[in-house]
C-alpha cells in the first residue's frame, strides 16, 4: 500500500485526531500540537506535506515493500498486546476469588495452571508490545539535547543507534534464546509445579520477541533510511495510512511524547 | 589491552555520556554491553559461552515474574481513571472545597494530586491531567505563577512515591523486599509528603500576600449541602476503592498483582457507574498499558544484558568493594548512595536509575545490613526530588506542555525549587525516623526481622520525633519569616511590591 503520492490534508489529520473523541482534547495535550514539524517527512522540511518525491530504486522499493509488511505485523501484534490486557486481569481476579473462596472452605479451588497462566499472558504482552512501541517511536529518551535536533541529525543518530544497539541486541536476544528453547522443546519442558502449564511454548514466545524485535528493527533502520531520503515518515505513528487516523501512540501516559513536546517548547 | 574492571567502569561510564544524546535508553543499554563483549572477547577477558545465562535470567526477571505482573493492572487502573474522566472530576470538587480558603485551589491540587498519584502511578499522567485541568483555573484567580506550577510539579510527582506506584514495583525487582512490603513503607512517607506541601502552599499564601487569594465570595455558587454531596460522589468512591485494594495488600488478603488487578476491575465498574465508560476509554487504557509495560520490558531486557556484561567484566564486585569501603559505614553508604541518585537524577529517569544503580548499591546495602525497605523508600523520595529539578526534571515538561502560554518556562522551574526544599527537609526527617516507614510494615504483619528493625538508629524514637518536629518548625517559621520581609506589606509595603510578581510574570 503505497500513500505517498497520496498527499495527506494535515489539518485534517490533526482534527481527525483530535475530534475523535471530544474529552481527549482536554486529556491529552499533546493531541492539539498535532503532528510534529520534524516528525513530517523533510522532503518539504516545513508544513507542507511532502511536494516531491524522489523515486526508489528497485533495492529500495523491495525494501520498503518489507517495511510495509513488517509495520503492518507489528500493527496486528500491538492490538494483541492490548487485548491481551482484559483476560490478564480477569484470569487475576478469579484467581483471587477462588483462592480466598477455597480457603475459607479449606479446599484448593485454584490451580497451578490458573496461577501460571496470568504470567503466560503477561509475558505475552510485552512480547507482542516491543516491536509495537518501536514501530510507533514510544521509547524512553533523554532528549533534552535530542529534542532540539532537526530531523535528520536525529535520524543519523537512530541510524547509528539502530545499527549498534537494536539490531545486535535482537540479534544476541536470539542467538541466546534459541539453544535454551531447543533444549525445552527436546524435553518438553513442563511445569515444576504439578499441574501447572508447559513451558516450552511461553519461552518460544520469549524468543518469538526478539525475532519480533529483529523483524521491527531492520524495518526501522529501512524506515531511517527512507525518512532520510526525504520519502518517508519519521515515526509509523505519523503515518495516517498505519494508525488508520488514531495515534493511540502519542498519548499522555506515554513519557516519550510528553517529554519531547516539552523539550520543544523550552 | 586494559584491565577488565576498568573496562567495565569506561563501560559504565560510557553509557552514562551515550544515554545523553537521545537514543532510547533501552537499545543504548543494549549497545554499550555489545561494544564492550567485544573488546572484552577480543581482549580475551570474555567469551560468548560466559553469556550462556542471559536466557535464562531474561526468562525469570521478565517473565515469569509475579512482582512486574502488577504493572498493567496498576498501570490499566490508572488509566481507566484518567480517561475515563475520573481524575478530572475529583480535582474540580475539591478545587470547589478549598477555594474559599486562601491558598485553597493549591492545596486542593496537592490532596488531589496524592490521590491522583496513588490512583495513577503514573508521573506524567498525574501531573499533566492537574496541569490541564487546575493551572488554568489558578491563573485566573491570580494565583502566583510559581506557587501554583510548583505545587502540581510537587504533588503529581508523588505518584513515584504513592503506593501503588510503578517505581516501587520497579525498586522491588532489584531489591529483595516484596511490593507488598514498599507499599506499606511508602504509605506514610507519601503521606507526610504531600502534607508538608500543603503546609508549605498554606505559608506562602499567608506570608505573602497576593499570592494566593480565596475565590471571591461572589463565585461561590453551591451551597454546603451541595458541596457536601458532590464530595460523597465524586471523592469518597475513588478513594474508597484505593484504599481497598492497598488495605488488602497490607492485611495479606491478596498479593499485589491479584489487588492490582482488582483495582482495574473497581475503576471499570466505578467508570461504569458515572456512565463515563466507552468503548473508546477502554481501549485506549488497554493501549495505553500495553505500552508502559512493553516500555518497561524492553529496559529490563536489555539492562539484564548490560548488568550480566559488567558483571562478567568484574565491574559489579568492583563497585560492591567501593560501596562498602565508604568512609563511615553505614551512614556514609547512605550519604553517598543519596549523592549518587540525586546526580544521576538531573538528568535520567527513575526507570534508568533503578535500572542502572539499585543493582550496584543493593549487595553493599545488604553487606552493610541496611534496613532495605527503609532504604528503598529513602531512594523513591530521592528520585522524586530528581523529577522535579530545573533543567531537566521529567515534571517540569510535562508541565511545560500544557502550561497555558502565560506561565512562563522559568516561573515553572522556579516554583520547583522551593518544593524540592521541602522535599530535603522531608528526606532528611525520613533519614531521621525510619519509623515511619517501618510502622506500616511491622502493623500489616508483611515484615521480618531485618525489615522491622530500627537498631542502626541512635537515640530513642521520642527524641528524634521531637528533634525533628522542633526542626521542621523552626525551619518552617525562619521561612516565613524570610518572605514577609521580602514581600510583607508591613516591611517594603505598598500594594505596587506586592503585585510585582504577577505583573513581572505577565
Amino acid at each position: 500500500m503505497d500513500h505517498d503520492d497520496d498527499p495527506a490534508d494535515w489539518d485534517e489529520i490533526d482534527e481527525g485526531i483530535a475530534g475523535d473523541d471530544p474529552r481527549r482534547t482536554a486529556f491529552d495535550p499533546s493531541e492539539p500540537t498535532g503532528l510534529r514539524d520534524r516528525d513530517r517527512p523533510h522532503a518539504g522540511d516545513g508544513d507542507e506535506p511532502p511536494s516531491e518525491l524522489r523515486p526508489r530504486g528497485p533495492i529500495m522499493t523491495v525494501l520498503h515493500g518489507y517495511r510495509i509488511a513488517a509495520d503492518k505485523l507489528a500493527g496486528v501484534l500491538g492490538v494483541l498486546s492490548a487485548v491481551l490486557i482484559f483476560p490478564t486481569v480477569v484470569i487475576s481476579v478469579v484467581n483471587l476469588i477462588l483462592r480466598r473462596v477455597g480457603a475459607a472452605q479449606g479446599r484448593n479451588l485454584t490451580t497451578n495452571a490458573l496461577i501460571e497462566a496470568q504470567w503466560y499472558l503477561y509475558t505475552l504482552i510485552f512480547v507482542f508490545g516491543l516491536a509495537y512501541i518501536l514501530r510507533d517511536g514510544i521509547n524512553v529518551r533523554v532528549d533534552f539535547w535530542f529534542g532540539n535536533r532537526s530531523s535528520k541529525t536525529q535520524s543519523w543518530i537512530d541510524l547509528v543507534g539502530h545499527l549498534i544497539g537494536l539490531i545486535p541486541f535482537a540479534y544476541i536476544g536470539i542467538k541466546y534464546s534459541w539453544p535454551a528453547v531447543k533444549l525445552s522443546w527436546d524435553a518438553r519442558e513442563g511445569s515444576p509445579d504439578a499441574g501447572g502449564l508447559a513451558r516450552y511454548p511461553i519461552k518460544t514466545a520469549l524468543l518469538g520477541a526478539f525475532v519480533f524485535l529483529m523483524i521491527q528493527g531492520i524495518a526501522e533502520l529501512i524506515r531511517t533510511i527512507e525518512f532520510l531520503r526525504g520519502h518517508e515518515y519519521r515515526h509509523a505513528s505519523d503515518d495516517p495510512a498505519l494508525s488508520g487516523g488514531q495515534r493511540y501512540a502519542v498519548d499522555d501516559f506515554d513519557v516519550k511524547s510528553a517529554t519531547t513536546s516539552g523539550a520543544e517548547r523550552s | 589491552m586494559i584491565n577488565s574492571e576498568i573496562l567495565a567502569l569506561i563501560m559504565l561510564g560510557l553509557f552514562m555520556l551515550l544515554i545523553m544524546v537521545g537514543y532510547p535508553v533501552a537499545f543504548t543499554f543494549a549497545g554499550t554491553a555489545t561494544v564492550f563483549f567485544l573488546i572484552g572477547w577480543a581482549q580475551g577477558d570474555m567469551e560468548p559461552a560466559q553469556l550462556n545465562g542471559l536466557f535464562n535470567r531474561w526468562f525469570a526477571d521478565s517473565a515469569a515474574n509475579f512482582t512486574f505482573l502488577a504493572i498493567p493492572f496498576f498501570v490499566f487502573m490508572g488509566a481507566v481513571f484518567e480517561k475515563s474522566g475520573l481524575a478530572e472530576r475529583l480535582l474540580t470538587t475539591i478545587g470547589l472545597i478549598l477555594g474559599p480558603v486562601r491558598g485553597g485551589m493549591a492545596v486542593a491540587v496537592v490532596f488531589v494530586g496524592t490521590l491522583l498519584a496513588a490512583a495513577t502511578g503514573v508521573v506524567a499522567a498525574t501531573v499533566i491531567v492537574m496541569g490541564v485541568l487546575s493551572l488554568p483555573v489558578m491563573v485566573k484567580y491570580k494565583y502566583d505563577h510559581e506557587l501554583a506550577a510548583g505545587a502540581i510539579v510537587a504533588s503529581g510527582t508523588l505518584a513515584q512515591l504513592m503506593p501503588p506506584s510503578l517505581v516501587l514495583i520497579v525498586l522491588a525487582q532489584f531489591i529483595p523486599v516484596s511490593v507488598g512490603q514498599l507499599f506499606a513503607g511508602a504509605l506514610i512517607p507519601g503521606i507526610m509528603l504531600s502534607a508538608m506541601f500543603a503546609m508549605y502552599v498554606l505559608m506562602v499564601a499567608y506570608s505573602k500576600p497576593g499570592s494566593a487569594p480565596a475565590i471571591p465570595r461572589a463565585e461561590r455558587t453551591l451551597s454546603a449541602s451541595d458541596l457536601a454531596k458532590q464530595f460523597v460522589l465524586a471523592v469518597v468512591p475513588p478513594l474508597g476503592l484505593i484504599l481497598a485494594v492497598l488495605g488488602s495488600i497490607f492485611r495479606g488478603y491478596a498479593t499485589a498483582s491479584e489487588a492490582g488487578a482488582v483495582g482495574a476491575v473497581g475503576a471499570i465498574v466505578l467508570a461504569i457507574v458515572y456512565g463515563r465508560l466507552t468503548p473508546n476509554v477502554l481501549w485506549s487504557a488497554a493501549r495505553a498499558t500495553s505500552n508502559i509495560t512493553s516500555l518497561v520490558l524492553q529496559i529490563l531486557l536489555a539492562s539484564t544484558f548490560f548488568a550480566l556484561v559488567f558483571d562478567r567484566l568484574g565491574g559489579q564486585d568492583r563497585i560492591t568493594t567501593w560501596l562498602e569501603s565508604v568512609p563511615g559505614g553505614l551512614w556514609g553508604f547512605i550519604i553517598a548512595s543519596h549523592i549518587i541518585v540525586f546526580l544521576l537524577g538531573i538528568n535520567l529517569e527513575f526507570l534508568e536509575i533503578s535500572f542502572i544503580v539499585m543493582p550496584l548499591f543493593i549487595p553493599a546495602a545488604i553487606a552493610l545490613d541496611v534496613n532495605l525497605v527503609w532504604f528503598a523508600v529513602l531512594m523513591a523520595v530521592n528520585l522524586n526530588l530528581a523529577f522535579i529539578s530545573p533543567p531537566v526534571g521529567f515534571s517540569l515538561f510535562y508541565l511545560q506542555s500544557v502550561a497555558p502560554p502565560e506561565v512562563s518556562t522559568a516561573s515553572i522551574h522556579k516554583g520547583a525549587i522551593p518544593f524540592m526544599g521541602v522535599q530535603c527537609i522531608a528526606l532528611a526527617v525520613l533519614t531521621m525516623l525510619p519509623e515511619s516507614v517501618v510502622f506500616l510494615v511491622k502493623a500489616s504483619g508483611l515484615g521480618n526481622d531485618s525489615t522491622n528493625s530500627t537498631d542502626f538508629m541512635p537515640g530513642s524514637f521520642g527524641v528524634r520525633l521531637v528533634i525533628c518536629i522542633v526542626g521542621v518548625a523552626l525551619i518552617g517559621l525562619f521561612w516565613s519569616y524570610r518572605i514577609r520581609r521580602k514581600y510583607g506589606r508591613g516591611v517594603g509595603g505598598s500594594d505596587s511590591d506586592v503585585d510585582a510578581p504577577e505583573v513581572a510574570l505577565a
